[in-house]
């Protein structure tokens, strides 16, 4: 049978596994050869993990045949960002520090997808340690931009995102610290949501900034993002910040209504940094909300020009400790060449870490040092509560804000490493979700002259992932802005 | 403020991280102009302002004081680049 992730959702695959017209490992067959054709021309995978898809396949299909449908999605093929530990299969981060790094656990969420009866069928590329937004700091190489090759597919979850847009993937998980699931969605003409800070777990998944990371789900369109939500949030004793909240339902986001809704969009945000074409896609997404019956204005929100350095400060810290683990002792990359301990640690770190996880450290302990944090790590957590307040005051004049994802549509491969602070100015859009621990649910809305997708996000208050999804499915619903690009088979990475 | 090569030298230090000669000039232009951007921060006035940390506020969680198995210790050992009789081997640390 000849299945074409590219034309069917994951809900719509999981309708037909779970009637039978198609079998679990005919899905997980698909994804497979998908992946044989297309990953040399996009590189979307690290690893593939075969065996263990196909034994899960023929266990789940077993409870498909005799009736026990444990979830929406039983027996869908899920592909897992390469920063989120699955037990027995490498977990690298992208870094040669963890390239032989065979987790003994898995990330709560990866055991709540196979609890769920989802197969885990490979893990999918990222800027090392998710420092970055264009994929391109991974060593195993950078992933390409399905729109245009020669660009990149926005970071850091861009292995997950063009997965999806190529149909290498039914759906996927990714990882946000500023921006890292909404953004490469954008470029890639994805949907993915960045979930409320303390809504998923993050045990296991491989920490960049603990107080900004969240995992999400990647997938063509809202309500798979839902569904896979359902699976993955909740509390969990094992992560100390995840939050005790209402069992969320993808089925209600189907019957909502932008009728009524009161929709702000940040005018800073339609700026002189923002691309023009982005501003008009936009303003008429904007249109399309109020013909739906919403209300949109403009305010202003000033405290979104600090957001980028507060921002840059707060990651930087908390990876300068959070990697500190790494000292080529207890797991990761070891140099063959210590003379003594402090050798060892200076050796394998050195060795083992690319030039922007590097940059990031020094940069941590900067800011973190007796002289200096004062004036930079408090000011910067300062302003991350004005962030925050300003934000949650808007959003009680407002149900939701609308933004666009980034400045600009995928940029030509190098050119935002060339410049770290041109690139850390594509955050710009994001950041502030991040800060604030809101949720934002990242939808295409258009394309620019080069034929590359525009993204816009819906940005909701704490722990109602439910109303931004329900507006952004009915957008959805009434527009035709999911497209599928070109796909080229087998060209030289 | 400016960042000259002995503040970098002294941030490799603390970052147990050694940078080539052309590394450190580049990181040095690198860090000069993100301190630069992130020195705009003093124009916001954040006089009383509480840092915040968290995002939303929780609160200790205790669980009861229960035995539970650990991790298998063959297990936490099998990622160790180097290991000897259960432990973890580093090079000889006093003389």
């Amino acid at each position: 049978m000849n299945i074409d992730f590219t034309k069917m959702t994951a809900l719509e695959l999981a309708k037909k596994i779970q009637s039978g017209e198609i079998k679990v490992r005919q899905a997980v067959d698909a994804v497979y050869e998908s992946i044989d054709k297309f990953d040399s021309t996009y590189n979307c995978y690290i690893s593939t993990c075969k065996e263990k898809a196909y034994k899960k396949a023929d266990e789940v299909q077993a409870r498909i045949d005799s009736g026990n449908i444990v979830s929406a999605l039983a027996g869908v093929p899920v592909s897992v960002k390469d920063n989120i530990c699955t037990k027995g299969i490498k977990t690298t981060a992208a870094s040669k520090m963890l390239e032989n790094f065979n987790p003994i656990y898995n990330a709560t969420v990866v055991d709540r997808m196979e609890n769920a009866d989802m197969i885990i069928v490979g893990k999918l590329n990222l800027d090392e340690f998710a420092m970055g937004n264009t994929t391109e700091t991974s060593i195993f190489g950078a992933t390409n931009n399905p729109w245009d090759t020669s660009r990149v597919p926005g970071g850091s979850s861009g292995g997950s995102a063009v997965s999806v847009a190529v149909g290498e993937a039914v759906i996927s998980l990714g990882s946000d610290t500023g921006g890292s699931i909404s953004q490469p969605c954008s470029f890639c003409g994805v949907t993915g949501l960045k979930p409320t800070y303390g809504s998923v777990s993050r045990h296991g998944l491989i920490a960049c900034a603990s107080s900004l990371d969240q995992i999400g789900p990647i997938a063509k369109d809202v309500v798979d993002c839902a569904a896979l939500f359902e699976i993955i949030s909740g509390k969990d004793v094992k992560d100390g910040t995840s939050m005790e909240t209402p069992k969320f339902d993808y089925s209600k986001i189907l019957d909502g209504d932008a009728k009524g809704k009161k929709i702000g969009i940040p005018s800073e945000l339609l700026g002189e940094n923002i691309d023009p074409q982005i501003k008009e896609a936009i303003q008429n997404t904007a249109k399309e909300f109020e013909k739906l019956g919403a209300t949109v204005e403009e305010f202003s929100l000033p405290i979104v020009k600090y957001s980028v350095p507060a921002y840059y400060v707060i990651a930087s810290a908390e990876a300068s400790s959070n990697l500190s683990r790494y000292d080529g002792v207890k797991f990761g990359y070891s140099t063959p060449n210590a003379t003594d301990l402090q050798d060892l640690y200076i050796k394998s770190r050195s060795e083992g870490f690319g030039m922007e996880v590097k940059r990031r450290l020094l940069l941590g302990n900067l800011v973190l040092s007796k002289d200096y944090y004062e004036s930079y790590y408090e000011k910067a957590l300062q302003t991350k509560r004005l962030v925050q307040q300003d934000l949650l005051k808007a959003l009680e004049k407002y149900d939701m804000l609308l933004a666009p994802v980034a400045p600009t549509t995928a940029y030509k491969k190098d050119e935002a490493l060339s410049s770290p602070l041109d690139m850390y100015m594509g955050s710009f859009c994001t950041v502030m979700v991040n800060l604030a621990g809101l949720p934002a649910v990242s939808v295409p809305c258009g394309f620019d002259n080069n034929n590359l997708p525009i993204g816009m996000q819906l940005i909701g208050k704490p722990f109602d992932e439910t109303s931004i999804m329900q507006v952004a499915h009915i957008f959805q619903k009434t527009t035709d802005f999911i497209k599928t690009p070109e796909l080229i088979q087998g060209v030289a990475k | 403020m400016q960042i000259e090569n002995d503040i970098i030298r002294y941030l490799e230090a603390q970052s147990k991280i050694e940078l080539s000669d052309s590394q450190r000039d580049e990181c040095k232009n690198n860090l000069q102009n993100i301190v630069s951007f992130i020195d705009t921060l003093s124009e916001l006035d954040t006089n009383g302002v509480q840092p915040l940390i968290q995002s939303f506020p929780i609160v200790n969680a205790f669980r009861e004081d229960e035995v539970t198995p650990s991790v298998d210790r063959e297990l936490l050992l099998s990622n160790a680049p180097n290991k000897k009789d259960g432990y973890f081997k580093v090079p000889k640390t006093v003389d």
